[in-house]
């Protein structure tokens, strides 16, 4: 029942982020803008050393790791610093608008009539929706790799054993730590839920309240990113096998490869939304209003399903915030 | 009568070569030495009886032993000093310590030599370091003669971090006998007067020994596999549960062993007659200049001891050492030994990686090469090839690692290289993942940086910049060598190497002695090469510094030619200037390929001599693109991206690595901020 409930909330989450091309159109421009301003120092220092080089035509063949380094030493200063400073400045003005990014994407989906994202909804949130995705984020790939690291160390004695011993070390420490991470990561999701929908005041009562919702229905939400990931790594192989039918070694190839690289970007953000929108229903779903204060008195793993109908506003329907006090904090 | 004299005569002529074969091994040590491993304690208690015979013409008053062990003994020997108590990274753990220490030195008269010997420290008179120790003798031991020692020590093992010791319940037992050092006579690597070379224990070098007989008994717990160099003779239980296993080699000139209750036994065989095809001879035949015959090679026993969770991996290491087998012996000679022991240490083990001893090498991998996709990264077939590499260039050819470690590592690696290349191509040798290859000559570019400017190939081992050993020691000659293969010829490199193998074997050669052998078999002087490339701290950099062209002939309308950039005019003759530079030292003829607009191509040789030249056309067409080195002859060009310039910028490696840059960032930031 939940295996099947998962997949279809993520069908439904999708089919619900297809039918809103504005919003996965404006994710994914913001995506490509910010990543585009740290990728045109790369690009303008790939020019600089390559193009009056004809030895660095062997990197339209393949990746070679001495050509890049010899470009590196014929270099004036640090293209190092260069490609760290885009990187982290991409990342840092990532982090910083997520909460905008997050919150409008929430709205959207909440009115999925079409109106327009509420601009006061997203300001009021931003503050805590940057200190949950922060903590939050931060928590679940921190708890992901000492889990991992954890295991790894415990299972060690399955190493001496045999070679099958070692792959059910490393499938279990990589198994758990996946789990850990998908759990953690969620959590911020519907936490984000939780606080856009104007059901909790502080972040990390978000926080908490997204937690509780997940340890509710682990399962559930196991198996949703599980679903998603199957479905992005199915489209990266299909991406990785159309590119390698056509290796990019003149502009146009080029160009049909960045073509083909948007592609799968678009699917991606739009996996993401569905997902997001899965996690909302089940938020919803179990959360109803009145709020549930204990877990007791809700039942265990109800199909999340909610997406037949909108979400309801702050305030609407009965719906009530959940003090800090309350979820913990 | 006469026919007697003839058959005495053909005897004689018959004997003759066999006196003067030097591929026969000089028995100039003889041990015979019974150890007790305490597995608990990581103790060893041994005792040895060493023959050494006096191969000089020299009286000597004195003998020299490694006492390696020693070198584990305190953060203030010199290893550790060195060192800074790692080797790759992996660090000494604080209760690790080992150390040896003697009991008695005894002559036949019983006679203990222990109260006058000294420890020396001849390379840095570091008064903490024991790793060396001088025996003064009561009788000097005459030209030709022999004397026989008796010695008794007790010894700790020191947890694995550096080449040998133990972790958990496995042992890699190296460096642990007292082990006579070299006496080089008069005229050996260049002496002028003979003595001994006997060199404290660094953190780069440890092998330089003389040639013999070693027969060695080794008494472990019966749970635990015993693994070592040469043939096993015996194996006699005992009823306190401990086994005493029974070792012999002769022609080695040092003795490794290993035991762990763990290991999984695989034992194989290399057969001349399956390994290798008739093609493969004759095409080694026709490449060295020789007869089939005399490239037939010999079965080795292989015995693998794997750890039980790479298993998935035998076949590969099997693999491997049979290649190995096959090439090196059709190349350099029949390796000339029964036995092959492979070693396969575990995980909390790395310090054990990668080492070689006669007849015993170890291994190295991980677990996570099991399987696909990382099966196809070949660390561990890279491992035994490498080793077993070293039965050549140290086991039989036994050059100084401690004062030349190039002709030790370097030929390793240049040996390695080759059949690797050979087994695996010349585009993804080391990696070969579906989106990621890594092949040989990646390798060596990435480590060829023109920062290596302060070190010389040929040095010391212990004298080289902070952290420039593995480029001077392993990659730098081999470079060396490919781009020599490139200056006389691959037939004549592979007679050059055949030559210097077959001549030095069992012996002990010097830089200068492959330098003769280079010369004379390609028929160059090659001394000026080496010169500059081993003995010189030069680095080789060419580069195309600027490409010019400029019009110089115009038509007017109607004329056939190609419109000047302005318009107007079509453009009849155009001057165009290539500059070329040597930003390196060393001084060699490179080849410049001039391609013009046209298509035509020229091909131009420049001696190198002067730091700069330029180049000037005048024609129909203006050069589009000029590359130098444009057949790869030079592997020690620093930089590759130099060496060629065009006119017309091409920004499609620009494009197309930016757009892939732009989609990995663009995933980063779907990940981080939705």
């Amino acid at each position: 029942m939940t295996r099947w409930a998962a997949f279809s909330e993520l069908r439904r989450g999708v089919g619900i982020a297809v039918r809103q091309p504005r919003l996965i159109a404006a994710l994914w421009l913001w995506q490509l803008v910010v990543a585009l301003a740290g990728t045109l120092p790369v690009f303008q220092w790939l020019r600089d050393t390559t193009a009056l080089r004809p030895a660095a035509d062997r990197l339209l063949v393949r990746f070679s790791l001495p050509d890049v380094v010899d470009a590196v030493r014929t270099t004036q200063g640090s293209p190092v610093a260069m490609w760290n400073a885009a990187l982290s400045g991409s990342l840092l003005l990532t982090v910083v608008t997520a909460p905008v990014v997050i919150a409008a994407t929430l709205d959207a989906l909440r009115d999925a009539g079409g109106e327009p994202v509420n601009a006061r909804t997203v300001s009021n949130c931003y503050w805590r929706l940057l200190r949950l995705t922060v903590f939050g984020r931060g928590t679940a790939i921190v708890a992901a790799i000492l889990t991992a690291a954890g295991l790894a160390l415990a299972l060690r004695p399955l190493h001496d054993r045999s070679s099958s011993g070692v792959l059910l070390a490393l499938s279990l420490a990589g198994a758990v730590a996946a789990c850990i991470g998908a759990w953690l990561w969620a959590a911020v999701d519907v936490g984000a839920v939780a606080i856009v929908h104007g059901r909790v005041r502080g972040a990390f009562a978000g926080w908490v309240a997204g937690l509780r919702t997940v340890l509710r229905v682990p399962a559930f939400t196991l198996l949703l990113w599980a679903s998603f990931a199957v479905a992005l790594i199915g489209a990266l192989l299909l991406l990785a096998a159309g590119i390698a039918s056509l290796p990019a070694t003149t502009l146009p190839l080029i160009l049909l490869m960045a073509a083909l690289h948007q592609a799968f970007a678009v699917w991606r953000v739009v996996l993401r939304v569905g997902v997001l929108s899965a996690e909302a229903g089940a938020w919803m779903c179990l959360w109803p209003s009145p709020l549930p204060t204990s877990v007791e008195t809700t039942p265990a793993e109800p199909p999340p399903s909610v997406h037949h109908e909108e979400h309801p506003r702050p305030g609407q329907d009965g719906e009530r915030e959940i003090d800090d006090r309350e979820a913990g904090e | 009568m006469l026919r007697l004299l003839i058959v005495a005569l053909v005897l004689l002529a018959g004997s003759a070569p066999a006196l003067a074969d030097q591929s026969s091994p000089p028995r100039t040590v003889d041990y015979r030495i019974d150890v007790r491993l305490d597995v608990v304690k990581k103790e060893l208690t041994g005792s040895e009886h060493v023959v050494w015979t006096n191969p000089s013409t020299d009286t000597v008053t004195d003998l020299w032993f490694h006492l390696y062990l020693n070198a584990f003994r305190s953060d203030r020997t010199t290893f550790f000093k060195e060192s800074g108590g790692q080797l790759r990274g992996d660090y000494m753990p604080e209760d690790g310590w080992g150390w040896t220490d003697l009991k008695s030195i005894r002559l036949a008269d019983g006679m203990d030599l222990l109260p006058v010997a000294r420890f020396e420290q001849p390379d840095d008179g570091n008064g903490e370091d024991r790793t060396v120790l001088r025996v003064p003798l009561p009788q000097p031991v005459p030209a030709g003669g022999s004397i026989a020692i008796d010695i008794a020590w007790h010894a700790k093992l020191p947890k694995v971090f550096a080449r040998t010791g133990y972790a958990r319940d496995f042992f890699l037992v190296g460096q642990w006998f007292p082990k006579l050092a070299v006496y080089e006579p008069a005229g050996v690597r260049g002496r002028k007067v003979g003595g001994w070379n006997c060199h404290q224990f660094h953190a780069n070098s440890e092998f330089y020994a003389d040639f013999g007989r070693f027969d060695v008994r080794m008494t472990v717990p019966s749970t635990f596999i015993v693994g070592a160099t040469g043939e096993r003779v015996g194996a006699d239980a005992h009823p306190n549960g401990t086994t005493t296993y029974h070792y012999v080699q002769d022609g080695v000139h040092d003795f490794g062993w290993t035991a762990d209750p763990r290991f999984v036994e695989v034992t194989d065989t290399f057969s001349a007659a399956r390994d290798v095809t008739q093609d493969e001879y004759r095409h080694t035949a026709v490449t060295l200049g020789r007869s089939v015959d005399s490239l037939r090679l010999s079965d080795i026993s292989i015995r693998l001891l794997m750890q039980p969770g790479r298993t998935p991996q035998i076949a590969r290491y099997l693999a491997a050492a049979k290649l190995a087998i096959k090439w090196f012996g059709l190349w350099y000679g029949p390796y000339p030994y029964r036995t092959l022991t492979i070693v396969d240490p575990p995980s909390d083990a790395p310090g054990a990686e990668g080492m070689e001893y006669p007849t015993f090498i170890t291994g190295g991998t991980m677990p996570l090469l099991n399987w696909w996709p990382l099966s196809h990264v070949r660390e561990p077939e890279e491992v035994i090839v490498h080793e077993y590499a070293h039965q050549y260039w140290y086991g039989l050819v036994a050059s100084n690692e401690f004062e030349e470690p190039w002709l030790d590592e370097g030929f390793t690696s240049y040996s390695t290289g080759q059949a690797m290349e050979l087994a695996f191509g010349t585009a993804s040798t080391l990696i070969d993942l579906p989106f990621f290859k890594v092949s040989e000559r990646d390798l060596l570019r990435l480590t060829n940086s023109p920062e290596h400017r302060f070190d010389r190939v040929r040095q010391p081992a212990w004298t080289y910049s902070p952290g420039e050993y593995p480029f001077y020691a392993y990659e730098k000659p081999e470079l060396v060598l490919r781009t020599l293969e490139h200056m006389i010829g691959r037939q004549a490199m592979a007679r050059v190497m055949r030559t210097y193998q077959e001549r030095w074997r069992y012996r002990h050669p010097s830089s200068d002695d492959f330098y003769t052998v280079a010369s004379e078999v390609s028929n160059r002087d090659l001394r000026g090469y080496f010169s500059q490339v081993v003995d010189a701290p030069g680095i080789v950099d060419y580069d195309v510094s600027s490409l010019t062209s400029h019009p110089i002939g115009r038509a007017s309308a109607g004329t056939v030619g190609r419109t000047a950039p302005g318009g107007g005019e079509a453009v009849t003759a155009w001057r165009s200037k290539v500059v070329i530079t040597r930003r390196g030292d060393v001084i060699l003829p490179v080849q410049l390929l001039l391609t013009y607009a046209d298509g035509k191509r020229e091909r131009v040789t420049w001696d190198g001599r002067d730091r700069w030249t330029a180049i000037t056309r005048e024609g129909p067409s203006p050069i589009a693109s000029a590359v130098l080195d444009p057949d790869d002859a030079l592997p020690l060009d620093a930089n590759v991206l130099n060496n060629g310039r065009r006119k017309s910028p091409d920004v499609r490696v620009a494009s197309s690595w930016a757009a892939r840059w732009l989609f990995w960032v663009q995933h980063v930031i779907a990940g981080a901020g939705l």
